[in-house]
């Protein structure tokens, strides 16, 4: 199981009703480790195809598996197990009123053991330890950031999907999700990032899956 | 000079000051860049000079104190874009296209005007093709674009934009660059970003630094290139 590839995506089709179709016949293997970087103009799917392995959308056609999970099957449990996600709007999703606590929620839901260590664990690898008696919405910008990517990592999914993640980060926090996402590789867990951002896109990827006019194209 | 920020300071109650004393002058259609890290209090300066917020010290436009001025003479002064997009949709046009028409609408103006400035403003923002779209409809980036339509189909005369391209296309963010760098009508433009982007070449030229609550500068590019900056200020294209 474990030298299984950790997505895989078969002959996906995917588009919005009344709107043509954003993909059609996607086949896609990602290994324990890839991080790819998700490039291409606005509109094209981007988002779509993170919200489709995140099981936040369902696909016309085709199959998904994230660890030998379907996104799209009845169980929103296991799949939450597996993946972690950070949206683009990642601190519309705060649930908690201490940073400690949103970070330890999904291994307190998963009835992890420990959760509370996990969480600290998390913050601890972004530097943030210092945040955790605070309430995520008097953070600054940068701080929701590292504390929604925290909430993602602390249960350890084996999927991490990240949707602009640098966007707005300055040059200290940028370096910091840098890092964490190359540790997070070496440790096997699997990363796929949207973003626009040429070289954040270099410092973290080894694949890039480009959404272009002729199509969406691995390389 | 048409805006005049002099002796600017503001404070959240209870915490200490996030900027004072700031001062500075904005030439007719000059373009500026504000940076600053995370948690120096970037947003809250747009809201600022924006007269959005109740700060100490002088905000004025030719002369006329913004907080003097009514709300219509406002709006048609200044617009804001913020990095949160999707709430200043106003989400009464079923369209992208009534969407953008929402200000000019508002300002009352006859309905050949109204029309020429939406298809301008789609335009610059490389979304005519997307006009008859639902607003729910549109991806992030779109998003961004169809709220900063929206603030330029009002053809102000200062537009304030908060991390204004962050999820922009590389296209879209060329275009726009492109079109402002040559509008119709005179508009200045405060850019307020985490660090010097690559768009910035060719169209700011004047940079100034906020880092603990104090201001720096200003500083031409090359000059920005040349100085020593703060710890969280960023320089696009430099190694992360």
């Amino acid at each position: 199981m474990t030298r299984e590839d950790t997505v895989i995506a078969e002959d996906l089709s995917f588009g919005y009703p009344g709107q043509a179709r954003l993909f059609e016949r996607l086949s896609l293997r990602f290994a324990p480790g890839t991080v790819v970087a998700v490039l291409g103009p606005n509109g094209r799917g981007k988002s779509s195809l993170l919200r489709l392995f995140a099981g936040l959308e369902q696909p016309l056609a085709g199959r998904i598996s994230v660890a030998g999970v379907d996104p799209a099957g009845p169980e929103a449990r296991d799949l939450a197990r597996v993946a972690g996600m950070v949206a683009q709007s990642s601190d519309r999703h705060f649930l908690r009123t201490k940073v400690q606590d949103e970070v330890a929620l999904t291994a307190r839901n998963l009835y992890l053991p420990d959760p509370a260590a996990l969480a600290a664990q998390a913050l601890e690898r972004l530097g943030i330890t210092g945040l955790a008696a605070q309430h995520p919405l008097d953070l600054d910008a940068g701080e929701k950031r590292l504390v929604a990517l925290a909430s993602a990592i602390a249960h350890g999914p084996r999927l991490l999907l990240l949707d602009e993640i640098q966007r707005g980060l300055d040059r200290i926090n940028r370096q910091k999700v840098i890092r964490l996402i190359r540790a997070e590789a070496a440790q096997g867990t699997t990363i796929l990032a949207v973003t626009h951002d040429r070289d954040f896109a270099e410092a973290i990827a080894g694949a890039e899956l480009v959404f272009g006019d002729d199509g969406i194209r691995l390389t | 000079m048409a805006l005049n920020v002099s002796d600017l300071s503001f404070s959240w109650p209870g915490k200490p000051p996030l900027f004072r004393g700031l001062s500075f002058a904005l030439a007719p259609g000059e373009r500026l860049s504000i940076l600053a890290g995370n948690g120096m209090g970037k947003t809250t300066l747009a809201r600022g000079l924006a007269g959005f917020l109740t700060t100490e010290g002088g905000l004025y436009w030719q002369g006329e104190a913004l907080n003097s001025m009514s709300r219509a003479d406002h709006a048609r002064l200044v617009q804001i874009v913020g990095q949160r997009p999707h709430l200043q949709l106003s989400g009464r046009g079923y369209s992208l296209r009534e969407e953008v028409a929402f200000g000019p609408e508002n300002l009352g103006l006859p309905v050949a005007e109204i029309r020429a400035r939406t298809a301008e403003a789609l335009h610059f923002l490389n979304l005519t093709h997307l006009a008859e779209r639902d607003c729910r409809r549109l991806s992030g980036g779109e998003t961004q674009r169809a709220a900063l339509a929206g603030a330029l189909a009002m053809r102000p005369r200062l537009l304030i934009l908060d991390e204004p391209m962050t999820d922009l296309d590389a296209e879209s963010r060329d275009a726009l660059a492109g079109h402002l760098r040559s509008l119709p009508w005179e508009m200045a433009v405060i850019f307020l970003d985490i660090g010097w982007q690559s768009w910035m070449a060719g169209l700011v030229d004047r940079h100034l630094l906020l880092d603990q609550g104090e201001m720096h500068g200003p500083l031409t590019t090359e000059a920005l290139f040349a100085t020593p900056l703060p710890e969280r200020i960023f320089l696009a294209g430099q190694p992360a």
